[in-house]
């Protein structure tokens, strides 16, 4: 008697069932691949590498700031890097084929991808804060927790929309590489991670305006730097709710186009 | 007359690879425009202190790393070699391995010097604090001499990474951010605890970058430092060499050249 024929799921369920077996292809793959863990040893470099300069400056708000940089830098460094190479990395191996015709779309496996990488900025976020502890003796209080976990959500978001668009765009892409390299300290100026946007020329800031990261690092700071009232939060987080919208929207249709063109043009893998 | 050959050959071979990643109109809007921005991010943090002293320390500081960073890409090209599956060929040819995989990196070399030598003209003027044209122009030379001294090092880092393939960016991140945090690129050796100068003295750009901001303001002891720097140099291309003759004399016992 053969087997019976496995029942495929719908709808809504067929969508959480892409992006939690996206999610555990990732958690696997960083787990075997010991070179995708680059943020995790980089971090508490960076936390060594800005905190002195902080804590040598005597700046507190600097001090603040340079315990979430390494943090804001990983996020960024995995969605445009780790996250962002993960289509181009399939078409290589020749799985996008596979991808492209199993029954859910792309982009979901693609999100829960991403969203198990969110892993390790989140480690990377506790490696800082264990080296500014015990490294340099500086102790952060939380004024805010709400807001604070409100922001951590709105920014996974805002990451998952750009790593999403950058996942497609470098599709397209014959120097990835060069895009990927050249998208870090522009990005992390425009993202005031360390140093306050205001410092940037006016021309400057509207450019800022469109980095989650300027949002992202002032909000966090503040639930950690101000104990008073913060001003405009509701505003603040709505622009990252935005952007990150904006980005998901963009990336969808981006690797609507790619999946139909690769489809048709049967470029769909390299390997 | 030999060795000269494959310095010429394989440094026609390393320009060959990079014209390949870019052109002139990609290098510099992608990766010389990112390296200017690393040492402005940097340089920026002594702008919100309003500190000019800080601002000019972290732009000169950083300008100088550059070298450091862009020599140690030789970890990269010694990588790509080794897939490339040329090794076997490489040992058994009259010259040997070694000279070749020395020789592997040396374009990166040469646009570091010319990555750092344009930060450190440019970014500071960008953040306002120009640096004095005749002792800038007395500078630079000692900052490619930490290119060199940095290659030195990171041919030691090669080493590692044809035992551990996998971890060639990790490795190349490690190594120069290491150098970054410790070698007096942002604060002074002197605020680290006594233990950790002692590594950054043996770090390649440390000596240099002090001769570098000795000759700018006008310090004592250039040429005592420029020597450190040089001996340091030295030092870790002795280990560069010994660990990959290592790596073959084991690879050849062992059959393993080609896969490691």
């Amino acid at each position: 008697m053969p087997p019976a024929a496995p029942r495929l799921r719908q709808g809504g369920l067929l969508w959480w069932y892409a992006a939690l077996g996206g999610a555990r292809l990732a958690l696997r793959q960083l787990i075997r691949s010991p070179g995708q863990l680059l943020t995790l040893v980089t971090s508490p470099l960076f936390a060594l590498m800005f905190l002195s300069i902080a804590v040598r400056s005597g700046d507190r708000d600097l001090i603040v700031s340079a315990v979430f940089a390494p943090a804001l830098i990983s996020l960024w460094l995995l969605a445009v890097g780790l996250c962002g190479g993960l289509i181009s990395g399939d078409r290589w191996t020749g799985t996008l084929e596979l991808a492209l015709v199993a029954p859910a779309p792309l982009l979901l496996s693609v999100i829960g991808r991403i969203c198990a990488t969110f892993v390790l900025a989140a480690l990377s976020m506790v490696e800082s804060a264990l080296v500014a502890r015990i490294g340099f003796g500086v102790r952060l209080t939380l004024h805010h927790p709400v807001l604070l976990a409100l922001t951590v959500a709105a920014t996974l978001m805002a990451m998952v929309g750009t790593a999403s668009l950058f996942s497609a765009a470098f599709v397209l892409s014959r120097v990835a590489l060069l895009f990927q390299n050249a998208m870090t300290y522009p990005f992390y100026i425009l993202g005031g991670i360390l140093v306050p946007v205001g410092l940037l020329p006016q021309w400057l800031r509207p450019l800022s305006d469109l980095v989650f990261l300027s949002w992202s690092g002032d909000l966090l700071r503040d639930c950690f730097g101000d104990p008073g009232h913060i001003n405009h939060w509701p505003l603040r987080l709505a622009a990252i709710t935005a952007l990150a919208l904006a980005a998901l929207a963009a990336g969808a249709v981006l690797m609507a186009r790619i999946s139909g063109r690769v489809a048709r043009t049967g470029s769909a893998t390299l390997a | 007359m030999t060795y000269a050959y494959v310095l010429r050959r394989t440094l026609a071979n390393g320009f060959a690879e990079l014209r390949n990643a870019y052109t002139v109109r990609t290098w510099l809007l992608g990766w010389m425009l990112r390296l200017a921005a690393q040492v402005t991010f940097f340089a920026l943090v002594g702008r919100a202190l309003h500190s000019a002293d800080m601002t000019r320390y972290l732009a000169v500081g950083n300008a100088v790393v550059l070298a450091c960073l862009e020599s140690t890409i030789v970890v990269i090209s010694v990588n790509d070699e080794r897939a490339h599956g040329t090794f076997s060929l490489l040992i058994a040819s009259p010259v040997g391995h070694v000279p070749v995989l020395l020789a592997r990196g040396l374009h990166w070399v040469l646009t570091g010097m010319v990555s750092s030598t344009v930060a450190l003209v440019t970014v500071p003027v960008l953040v306002g604090t120009p640096l004095p044209w005749g002792r800038l122009l007395a500078a630079i030379p000692l900052m490619w001499v930490v290119s060199f001294t940095s290659y030195a090092y990171g041919c030691t880092l090669c080493g590692l990474v044809l035992r551990h393939p996998q971890l060639d960016w990790l490795i190349l991140n490690v190594g120069y951010l290491t150098v970054m945090t410790l070698g007096g690129v942002d604060v002074p050796v002197s605020f680290w605890p006594t233990w950790l100068s002692w590594v950054s003295d043996i770090l390649p750009v440390t000596h240099g970058l002090m001769a570098v901001r000795a000759v700018l303001d006008g310090g004592p002891d250039v040429a005592g430092q420029l020597v450190r720097e040089l001996a340091v140099g030295a030092g870790w291309l002795l280990v560069g060499v010994f660990s990959l003759r290592r790596f073959t004399d084991r690879g050849r016992r062992n059959g393993t050249i080609e896969f490691g």
